[in-house]
């Protein structure tokens, strides 16, 4: 009786932590967020002492919900960042190489709560290998961590997360891919910038391939093709299933090709009337990766019978220029200045225009 | 004869349209495409360097900046970071003492392209027009006007005043932004922006601008720098400046021949004869005065106090002979 009591709990539990899509988001949480704030699903408690930091346990959510509590009550009165009726940051700040990141849970781009109570430590790294970790803190009420990019160009930061459920290993991997970038900085080497940044100790990672050009500003806008690679421990990995949730809750699930690669288009879910339009509305994009690998895996000297890895890659995207550009109308009204202007030039200079008048002179008169 | 004034004979003769048209042009490929050859002069440029221009331009027009720097939050430009639009008025004050107007004259890309589409006309044969002086009068206020709104509009952006969409009025107006990025081929700037009544109101304006830019410079010399607020800002700072256009009044035979090649139509070039600085707002130093007047000494360009070029009749004559066609 008591067995299967345990196992249902422990079943009941282990659905949770597969329902939980656990990612890092750049976005903050908007003012009045008390109802949005989420305390961590506790979790079983690990029983390997190398497992990397997890979530608070459940004796340790509860001697912390009450300072938790008190930390959303401070925020809702203690301002932030800007953000608007949608959930996402208003001012810019690719040119800022201090970035915040906070941990939120759910497949909803737009309405993820933002979680207090998670634990562990962010790996931080850039082109040149990893910088010093940063430990996520409470701010707030909310599980956060600030993260300073000392020179320009794209981070990556990894939360993870390793569980054994009855010998098999659940990893979970979340990542944000950080831009201290810049729109007016020249002599940007944009092949070194598009080069990947790949972290050979995640057991599973989604990397967005740049685009050619890319540089230190681009912004994906809503119809690219987005392409990203799934890796794991630094090698491109097939048959992981992949989904892209869009800003409004659209999902495309893929699975990965050969080289590891699949690809989506970026579709268009921002149909505000002309008055509202903002073109640099920023959208969030949710991507998740899950892999099963039914064989034997060691991880950090511990064996087990099989595992499940998944990972999360948060991404941002604008509108298209093509939803609110015409050339058609600016070349239109180029030329007709071009030619009114002409037409009136000419017609002004054959209005001032002297007819020719002969004057003759009659010697004899 | 010394040296000296060898080097000095040589100069005074120049074929100066033909040396001009090479400095102008050498000057277009340094701004235009000076990114290709990893040259980036800075973001103080008192000159049409269009930063829309974007991977390929060899610096950027201080204008810009200005304005980006005025659009902050009344509390930073306040603060001590308003030291740093200080220093970017410092910097273009360096830049901009060197040559003074001659920025305009032989620097400025827009200004270039004006004397290209004067080049085109003058081979069409069609004439070319003038302001009458009543015209003159009052139009040469507008660039004053458009300097003013280039301040105060992007520091009621800061203050909160106005819509953010209105950032960088003056660009968004400018035939440079349309223009220049064309050259490396960039055509975004060809297209009405309908994201909001202001971003249309203000690309429509840059696209009427453009296609007035066009028809403008075909029928009149240098169309657009006699309405260009960077013009007007160059005047504010040009007292201390090294590159000096001087008039000997007591040489001048008010024969005309100066005025009639200005294409700037400025007439004190020619009726006064009591200033030695002869230099105004709308002079954009181009020295085809210097070029064209046949009496010795009678126009000078000095740099810092030192004669560089001045009208000699020996350098007139040469250049009659060879058709010197600015009258045109
Ligand atoms: S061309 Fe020379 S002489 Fe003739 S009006 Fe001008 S300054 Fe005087
Ligand atoms: S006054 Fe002389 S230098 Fe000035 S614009 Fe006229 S011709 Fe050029």
């Amino acid at each position: 009786m008591k067995r299967t009591a345990l196992f249902v709990v422990g079943w009941a539990l282990f659905q949770g932590v597969y329902a939980d899509t656990l990612w890092l988001s750049e976005t903050p949480p908007p003012k009045r967020s008390a109802e949005n704030v989420q305390l961590a699903q506790p979790l079983m408690e690990h029983d390997h002492a190398q497992h990397q930091p997890m979530l608070q346990t459940v004796s340790s959510v509860q001697a912390t919900s009450a300072t938790a509590a008190a930390g959303v009550k401070k925020h809702k009165h203690g301002g932030g960042a800007e953000v608007d009726a949608d959930g996402e940051v208003v001012a810019d700040n690719t040119h800022s190489g201090k970035k915040q990141v906070w941990m939120r849970g759910g497949d909803d781009p737009r309405g993820a709560k933002h979680l207090s109570g998670v634990q562990g430590t962010l790996t931080l790294l850039s082109q040149e290998g990893a910088l010093p970790s940063v430990a996520l803190a409470e701010d707030k009420g909310l599980s956060t961590a600030k993260l300073d990019l000392p020179d320009l160009g794209f981070y990556n930061a990894y939360w993870m997360q390793n569980m054994d459920h009855g010998g098999m290993l659940h990893v979970q991997v979340a990542k944000a891919e950080l831009l201290h970038g810049t729109c007016c900085s020249k002599g940007v080497d944009d092949e070194e910038v598009a080069k990947p940044i790949i972290n050979v100790k995640a057991p599973l990672e989604l990397v967005r391939e740049h685009y050619p050009d890319e540089g230190l500003f681009t912004r994906i806008v809503s119809g690219d093709k987005v392409n990203f690679t799934v890796f794991s421990f630094g090698l491109p990995v097939a048959g992981a299933k992949v989904t892209m949730i869009s800003h409004k809750g659209w999902q495309n699930t893929q699975t990965s090709d050969a080289d590891g690669r699949v690809s989506f288009i970026m579709i268009r879910d921002y149909y505000p009337s002309w008055l509202e339009f903002k073109k640099r509305f920023k959208q969030s994009y949710l991507m998740t990766a899950d892999l099963q690998v039914p064989s034997q895996v060691t991880l950090d000297g511990v064996t087990y019978k099989s595992a499940y890895y998944n990972s999360t890659l948060a991404g941002s995207y604008y509108p298209s220029p093509h939803d609110y550009r015409s050339y058609a109308w600016g070349l239109g009204i180029g030329l007709f200045v071009i030619v009114f202007g002409g037409l009136a030039v000419y017609l002004y200079r054959r209005r001032r225009l002297k007819p020719y008048q002969e004057a003759r002179i009659d010697d004899k008169a | 004869m010394t040296k000296l004034e060898s080097i000095r004979t040589a100069v005074n003769n120049v074929q100066f349209n033909r040396f001009r048209f090479w400095l102008q042009m050498f000057f277009f490929v340094l701004l235009v495409y000076g990114g290709f050859f990893a040259i980036e002069l800075g973001k103080h440029l008192p000159t049409f360097a269009c930063g829309y221009n974007k991977e390929l331009r060899g610096g950027m027009c201080y204008l810009m900046t200005l304005q980006h720097q005025l659009e902050w939050p009344w509390q930073k430009l306040f603060s001590v970071a308003g030291l740093t639009v200080l220093t970017s008025v410092g910097i273009f004050f360096l830049w901009f003492i060197a040559l003074n107007k001659g920025w305009c004259g032989f620097v400025c890309p827009v200004g270039t392209i004006q004397d290209w589409i004067t080049s085109l006309r003058r081979w069409t044969g069609i004439r070319y027009s003038r302001y009458s002086w009543g015209q003159f009068q009052w139009l040469m206020q507008i660039k004053y006007v458009l300097l003013a709104l280039m301040l105060l509009i992007p520091l009621g952006i800061g203050g909160g005043w106005f819509n953010n969409d209105l950032k960088s009025p003056f660009c968004m107006i400018c035939p440079g932004r349309t223009i220049i990025p064309m050259f490396g081929a960039d055509f975004s700037q060809l297209s009405i922006d309908f994201s909001s009544k202001v971003n249309m109101t203000m690309t429509v304006l840059g696209l009427s601008v453009t296609g007035l830019f066009f028809i403008g410079a075909f029928v009149k010399k240098r169309f657009f720098c006699f309405y260009c607020p960077m013009g007007a800002l160059h005047y504010l700072f040009s007292k201390p400046a090294l590159l000096r256009l001087k008039k000997e009044g007591s040489k001048c035979t008010r024969c005309g021949d100066c005025f009639r090649v200005c294409d700037q139509e400025i007439k004190i070039i020619a009726d006064d004869v009591t200033r030695k600085e002869i230099m105004t707002d709308d002079c954009i130093m181009c020295l085809k005065c210097v070029a064209a007047c046949p009496e010795p000494g009678a126009l000078k360009a000095t740099f810092a106090g030192i004669p560089i070029f001045e009208s000699t009749e020996e350098g007139f004559i040469k250049r009659m002979k060879k058709g010197h066609t600015d009258v045109k």
